[in-house]
């Protein structure tokens, strides 16, 4: 794309060489969008845009053009830069390229003209091209932008604190399009600050943040509600702000080696941090004392930070995890006589510890599953035109706060009406309510136990022996899964789990002597437990709800808690998973507070039911977080 | 040469090789856990790991007792996964001569492997190996 851009310059005229470019971006926008970088995706869309503008001759090529195109570009770059660093694109600002972008498309449009320019023979600052698009960019976004300036009390002993703790107010209300001089904290600064401020606030509250810092002396608030920057000097800050961003670049990652036993100490006292903080914001909102909700509310904040900290240390990549399958699928491969081509990308990206560990055998139940299932044998592979080697993709990305891993085949894919049958037949699905099932929904049959545990479905439908398996594994990492399929292309499943899931919301509640925790997110509703609202139907107890009679379950007997005597004010807590109902009753709610999810370790996970963690408490002593999803079956 | 810790449980006392003991713990509040593993106590708080406790008392099929200060939990690692063990009582740790091990005259029990009987004072001590009580 670089060098097309260059040949473009060279000759301007040439509409082939912005078609290429043009099918770059769009190559390039598809694939971030796919791969969900947004801001990659947004950037190249507003390319694109241009490049489509000058393909149809709606305005010329100059070099002001030229130049929003090589930003835009050098913009991508530091993108793809962020994105091998971090796995994200969010890094790196979008809002100069696409200003310039923009500003073009305006240009074009003189209809639309309707600008005012500025008073700049006033004694206000005079901005940089770069700063009054950035501005104009601002106001187009409906945001208050305010130039502010402030002078520090001349007999302030640190005038350069004073500097630096407005300016940064000010960062915290909105954003510092400019600032004069752009490092108050220098020792040279003089007391006076001038800046540049975006913000969805108002022009009050800007004032009082600027009186909100001690020495202030005066602080003048002023609204610019119009900004024209000048098109032809665009050009030339253009070019000077490539050359800067390009000198910008400048990672570098230090990095030492910790003992993984040392970060689980580390994660250990935090989770003691985390239920003594909980337990301070209790006393502190029981109580009638301002001083107190303040410190209380501080330390509510550095232990959110020192949180994202710890848990941005205890990723890994993926690549721990992933290594141990080229092995099993060629062996997999060799077994089932299928030639296979297996690709991995992604590997790199990271995801927390304790995700990663439990991860592994889902990926190897999907992975078998498509081998087993998906892909044809090279004979029926040639006969339905294929190459005789089936194509298998794992790969795995971050986008925002999730991690997305895909595994896609070419094989038969998924059956629509197999499926359907089979789910009708076993009563999953009303025969009426079938044909007007959407197909994502009817490949999220697939999950479903009922229609999973049946051993001929997989003879049926090519997919479906212990899905559900994984399916439960992969909600209780809090994530989820979904399957696409194209009959006879192939099928892709796309697992999507939290970066991290170590620490949750969950209400403590206790049965006789006992104490259980459940998850916040799936309690929809808590009350006592009345005993008329209580019915039986076909051997099962129900409760109604809302209506509905939903299954009633006692949680000492579900898992057995001994020696409990019978009492009559019980309670009761309405589950949801996924769309059904569930109410568990239990003696009484303790209360909702922050745990921290540890392991129970593979045995005992696989000898015990109804709980899928635990997690310390208070006093030391182990409490089981219940598992809903198994109340269900 | 070897090093083996010592222990109670009901009137025999047994030893385990000192490299598969982790730590000795007096007992601490131990959480039960829904299972029909009879054995399996429950789980308990081992400076912030949460590990299983196995009654050892169950496994050798003793009758229950309760638990006195003398009671204590064995941490032991098995495959790189830590467990507790309850025990009557534990306090040695004795050097045996590879040369004064006798051949058991004790079958093994499920899960305990007992593979010597070694004489200590006037005590006969079965040595074992709790090799596999992870695995289900």
């Amino acid at each position: 794309m670089n060098d097309n851009l260059m040949k473009l310059e060279g000759h301007p005229e040439d509409l082939e060489i912005v078609n290429i470019v043009f099918r770059s971006a769009h190559t390039l926008k598809g694939m971030a969008g796919a791969m969900h970088f947004e801001h990659m995706a947004h950037l190249t869309h507003e390319m694109e845009s241009v490049l489509d503008e000058l393909r149809n001759g709606q305005f010329k090529v100059t070099e002001s053009v030229i130049n929003a195109l090589f930003e835009s570009l050098d913009v991508l770059e530091q993108q793809l830069d962020s994105i091998k660093e971090s796995g994200t694109d969010g890094e790196v600002s979008i809002d100069h390229a696409i200003g310039l972008i923009h500003q073009l498309s305006l240009g074009s449009d003189q209809d639309a003209e309707k600008r005012v320019s500025t008073d700049e023979s006033s004694s206000g600052p005079t901005f940089d091209d770069a700063t009054k698009l950035l501005i104009q960019h601002a106001i187009e976004a409906d945001k208050h932008v305010f130039q502010i300036e402030a002078v520090v009390h001349p007999d302030s002993s640190m005038p350069s604190v004073r500097g630096f703790m407005l300016k940064r107010a000010y960062e915290e209300m909105g954003e510092v399009l400019w600032s004069d001089p752009a490092d108050p904290a220098s020792e040279e600064f003089s007391g006076r600050i001038n800046l540049v401020v975006a913000t969805h606030a108002d022009r009050g509250a800007a004032r009082e943040i600027g009186y909100g810092i001690l020495e202030v002396q005066t602080v003048s608030v002023t609204a610019i509600e119009q900004m024209t920057p000048e098109a032809e000097s665009t050009a030339d800050t253009a070019t000077s702000k490539v050359a800067q961003s390009t000198s910008a670049k400048h990672y570098q990652t230090k990095s030492i080696r910790v003992d993984v036993d040392r970060l689980d100490t580390l994660m250990t006292l935090y989770s003691e941090f985390v239920i003594d903080k909980t337990r301070l914001e209790m006393i502190s909102r029981a109580t009638d004392h301002a001083e107190l909700h303040d410190a209380v509310e501080h330390l509510s904040q550095v232990g959110a930070s020192f949180q994202d900290i710890i848990m941005k240390i205890r990723m890994v990549p993926l690549e721990t995890v992933f290594n141990r399958f080229p092995r099993m699928v060629r062996d997999l491969s060799k077994a089932l006589n299928k030639k296979v081509s297996f690709e991995i990308s992604g590997e790199d990206t990271e995801i927390d510890r304790a995700i990663a560990d439990e991860i592994a055998d889902p990926l190897v139940h999907i992975l078998r599953n498509s081998m087993d299932h998906g892909l044809e044998t090279p004979e029926s592979r040639l006969a339905s035109g294929k190459s005789e080697v089936g194509s298998l993709r794992l790969s795995a990305y971050q986008a925002g706060n999730h991690v997305f891993i895909e595994i896609e085949d070419d094989g038969r894919g998924i059956n629509r009406d197999k499926v359907l049958n089979k789910a009708v037949q076993q009563g999953i699905v009303q025969q009426s309510e079938a044909s007007s099932l959407t197909d994502e929904k009817v490949y999220a049959l697939l999950f479903e136990s009922g229609l999973s545990t049946a051993e001929q479905v997989s003879d049926i439908s090519g997919r479906g022996v212990g899905l559900d398996a994984v399916q439960s594994k992969i909600q209780l990492l809090s994530g989820d899964i979904l399957v696409r399929s194209n009959p006879g292309k192939g099928s892709t499943f796309v697992i999507r789990l939290p970066l991290t899931v170590s620490i949750l919301f969950a209400m403590l509640v206790s049965v006789g002597d006992e104490t259980f925790a459940i998850p916040t997110n799936s309690i929809v509703y808590m009350d006592k437990l009345q005993l008329d609202s209580i019915n039986s139907t076909q051997g099962q107890t129900v409760w109604e709800y809302r209506g509905a009679w939903i299954p009633l379950i006692y949680l000492k007997e579900a898992i057995a808690v001994p020696g409990v005597t019978p009492r009559d004010d019980l309670h009761v807590a309405v589950l949801s998973i996924g769309d059904k109902h569930l109410a568990l009753v239990v003696d009484d709610f303790i209360g909702q507070q922050e745990v921290v999810l540890k392991s129970l370790g593979t045995y005992v996970n696989s000898v015990t039911y109804g709980v899928s963690g635990a997690t310390i408490l208070g006093d030391g002593q182990v409490a089981l977080i219940l598992d809903p999803n198994s109340f269900i079956h | 040469m070897a090093k083996y810790v010592l222990f109670q449980v009901g009137t025999e006392s047994y030893g385990i090789r000192i490299e598969k003991v982790v730590s000795i713990e007096t007992l601490k509040p131990i959480t039960r856990v829904p299972t029909e593993i009879r054995h399996l106590k429950g789980v308990m708080n081992l400076r912030g790991t949460v590990i299983p406790v196995i009654d050892l008392r169950q496994l050798l099929q003793e009758p229950h007792v309760e638990n006195t200060t003398e009671t204590r939990i064995i941490v032991l690692t098995d495959d790189d996964q830590k467990f507790g063990m309850i025990v009557d009582a534990a306090q040695n740790v004795l050097d045996i001569e590879d040369s004064a091990l006798q051949p058991s005259t004790d079958s093994d029990i499920e899960y305990i492997h007992v593979y010597a009987m070694a004489k200590f004072e006037d005590k006969v001590l079965l040595l074992v190996d709790f090799d596999g009580v992870l695995v289900n």
